[in-house]
């Protein structure tokens, strides 16, 4: 027997659904990602590439993800699958190349949780001031975060990774508290809320950054690292990538969630005028906050020249290492600290509430299950792919996550998404649809672009992220090599090490090495660890006196040879200040990890989604047929 | 800072606040609807 599927849901207001649109896009990507992208790829002249990808696919793919959702509620689909069945006309495939617009999202929320868990224990810990230090011993920020989410081979500051999964399951249980409550009663109440603290935290931090005077440099110095043009850098083809790869993250193009969204929308509902703001106000919290906060920060504390270093060593490197250290040093770690952790959570946390309710539409509108049964599976799957975002986080598996679904799996979609809307819905409809009951009129010079440019310029995206990941070897689980200080939270002063660069002369030895190494690990086929006893003196290198560890280690590397390895990384200690340079008895605990299992389970948990939404697509198609066959008989 | 950082910095800022104001003003104060499809509701 058939029933009708409950009604969907609405939005309350518009400014509420604005804000949940921003909320959504508005991610830490937009304060951390941009920052570094724009620092290290031309600075100023960074922009000129990205405005262009804005126009070309930015944009676009904005109005066609809210076009396309707009269309699908009025069919009852809010995602995908249903949404492609029905602009194909019901070709076959166009369903199951849906299942892609489900599963994907439901794999970027498993571990975008988890970088958003690390940002609300951040938070924590600035309030409880745990990464402060207590005048004697300073707290090294690099192994706090690594020996937090389980990286490193030692234990100085966490016996292991409880307190990541306690804040892991706090946020996981908030998400799932918000998408329980419906998209007006909660993503909608959420954004209200947090959007205008958003705002807030933007701007006291911005204030307090711009007022900090000169330390190493001035603040100028900061912008201007960030701000000045190198014109040379627009030759290079990897800018122009880098700042493609900006819009398409930033914009949350591809993950399903803006046609979710559209698809709650009345039929002369505007969506053009409402896709526009969304990319302004991301815009506005990118391009102004993300350039007022963490790169002329670092510049004002460590100074201009270390910039480059910093900016370079990642999103996660920037937030969550150089952050505390400047408002350690500048003071104020309690509420500044706070401040900035939790502005990065709600940025988190207004995405992936958003990203997670294309799930529940897919089991609400699909499955026809109610709200609290969707919330309960959309729970339980985040629960199960937690086991290898935060227990195997330490081979890669968040990072192999991010590849498949929040890079590759993204482009893919928007793909299929754009040919669907542009070629086979045909782009006149489209347009027209695009303009029912618009407050603007879009540009005419758009249309084209969505047909003839927008298409292939994201073929040329995939090819060249896939095919950059092949000729980098990164899709093969190598080996990866740590190593870490025994008691470093009971030695004063500081360590330091880093690996030869392109160029240096010892960087052939050291991959050499390194290459000994993991062959090492490979033919041993599991972890393998190993102690060093060494002397370590600010000005002369380290020196090994003994080694222990696993037999499979001892029998085929040398300490003379491990000793070589950490010389050539420059390890090196410096006592605080007014302390003597003297030499460091320390112990340093290797660790040489085997990932293909671990990587291997995560690429067999993704599947699993993919094959467990593709099955649920099939019997949900089969069951309205048999509905429609009783229907008619 | 140089010049070139103060044009680029100039320039991007005020089309970001520029951009967004309109739409805000847009989304506040609306005005007759710019398009419809046939048969459009009443704005």
């Amino acid at each position: 027997m058939s029933h009708s599927p409950a009604p969907r849901e609405s939005w309350g207001t518009r400014i509420g659904l604005i804000f949940a649109a921003a909320g959504n896009a508005v991610g830490i990507g937009n304060l951390l990602r941009f920052p570094g992208q724009a620092a290290t790829h031309g600075g100023g002249a960074f922009m000129i590439p990205y405005v262009v990808s804005l126009l070309l696919f930015g944009l676009p793919m904005m109005w066609v993800a809210w076009t396309v959702g707009r269309l699908g509620g009025r069919w009852g689909h809010g995602t995908i699958p249903g949404i492609f069945d029905r602009m194909t006309g019901g070709k076959p495939w166009a369903k199951y190349a849906g299942v892609i617009g489900v599963a994907l999202p439901m794999v970027f929320i498993i571990y975008y949780a988890y970088i958003e868990a690390w940002c609300l224990a951040y938070s924590w810990f600035s309030l409880k001031g745990t990464y402060v230090g207590d005048g004697k011993h300073v707290v090294d920020l690099a192994v706090f975060l690594d020996e937090f989410l389980g990286m490193a081979p030692t234990h100085n500051y966490f016996s292991g990774v409880g307190v990541a999964l306690l804040f892991f399951l706090v946020t996981l249980a908030l998400n799932v508290w918000i998408l329980y409550r419906g998209v007006s009663g909660g993503i909608e109440l959420l954004a209200k809320i947090a959007i205008p603290l958003l705002l807030l935290f933007c701007l006291v931090l911005g204030v307090r950054v711009l007022t900090l005077g000169t330390i190493e440099s001035s603040v100028l110095d900061g912008l201007n690292f960030l701000w000045n043009p190198d014109f040379k850098a627009l030759l290079d083809f990897d800018v122009w990538l880098a700042a493609a790869g900006q819009i398409f993250f930033t914009l949350s193009i591809g993950f399903g969630s803006l046609e979710v969204f559209g698809s709650y929308l009345r039929e002369h509902d505007d969506i053009a005028l409402t896709g526009l703001t969304t990319a302004s106000v991301n815009e506005f919290v990118e391009v102004i906050f993300g350039s007022m906060i963490a790169i002329p920060a670092a510049a004002v504390y460590f100074g201009v020249e270390r910039v480059p270093e910093i900016a370079s060593a990642g999103t996660y490197a920037i937030g969550m290492v150089s952050m505390p250290e400047i408002l350690r040093g500048i003071g104020g770690v309690h509420l500044f600290g706070s401040l900035w952790f939790l502005l990065l959570f709600f940025a988190a946390f207004t995405s992936s509430v958003a990203i997670g309710q294309v799930v529940m539409s897919f089991l609400q509108d699909e499955a026809r299950l109610s709200r609290a049964s969707s919330a309960g599976i959309v729970g339980a799957f985040w629960l199960l792919g937690a086991f290898p975002v935060v227990f195997l986080y330490r081979y890669g598996a968040l990072d192999e996550m991010d590849f498949w679904s929040g890079t590759i799996g993204l482009v893919v979609f928007a793909i299929f998404e754009i040919v669907i809307f542009a070629w086979i819905w045909g782009i006149d409809r489209g347009w027209k649809e695009l303009h029912k009951g618009a407050e603007i009129a879009v540009p005419a010079f758009f249309k084209p672009i969505m047909k003839w440019v927008t298409p292939p310029l994201l073929v040329v995206i995939f090819v060249t992220w896939f095919m950059g990941a092949i000729l980098s070897d990164s899709l093969v689980p190598r080996p990866t090599l740590h190593f870490g200080i025994e008691g470093r939270a009971e030695i004063h002063g500081s360590f330091s090490h880093h690996a030869p660069a392109e160029g240096d002369p010892d960087r052939a030895e050291f991959q050499r090495i390194e290459d000994h190494l993991r062959q090492v690990v490979d033919q041993a086929g599991h972890d393998l660890r190993g102690w060093l006893q060494v002397t370590i003196h600010p000005s002369a290198p380290v020196v090994v006196a003994g080694f222990a560890g696993d037999p499979a280690l001892l029998e085929r590397v040398r300490p003379a040879e491990l000793q070589r390895w950490l010389q050539l990384q420059h390890l090196a200690w410096t006592p605080p200040p007014g302390e003597p340079a003297h030499s460091l008895q320390v112990t340093i605990a290797f660790e040489g990890r085997y990932r293909k299992t671990a990587i291997w389970i995560t690429r067999v948990t993704m599947l699993a989604f993919v094959f467990t939404f593709g099955l649920m697509t099939w019997a949900i198609w089969r069951r309205r047929a048999a509905e429609a066959e009783g229907g008619a008989a | 800072m140089t010049v070139g950082a103060v044009i680029f910095m100039g320039l991007t800022w005020a089309g970001v606040l520029g951009l967004t104001a309109f739409c805000f003003w847009k989304v506040l104060f609306p005005g007759r609807k710019g398009r419809r499809g046939r048969g459009g509701r009443k704005g």
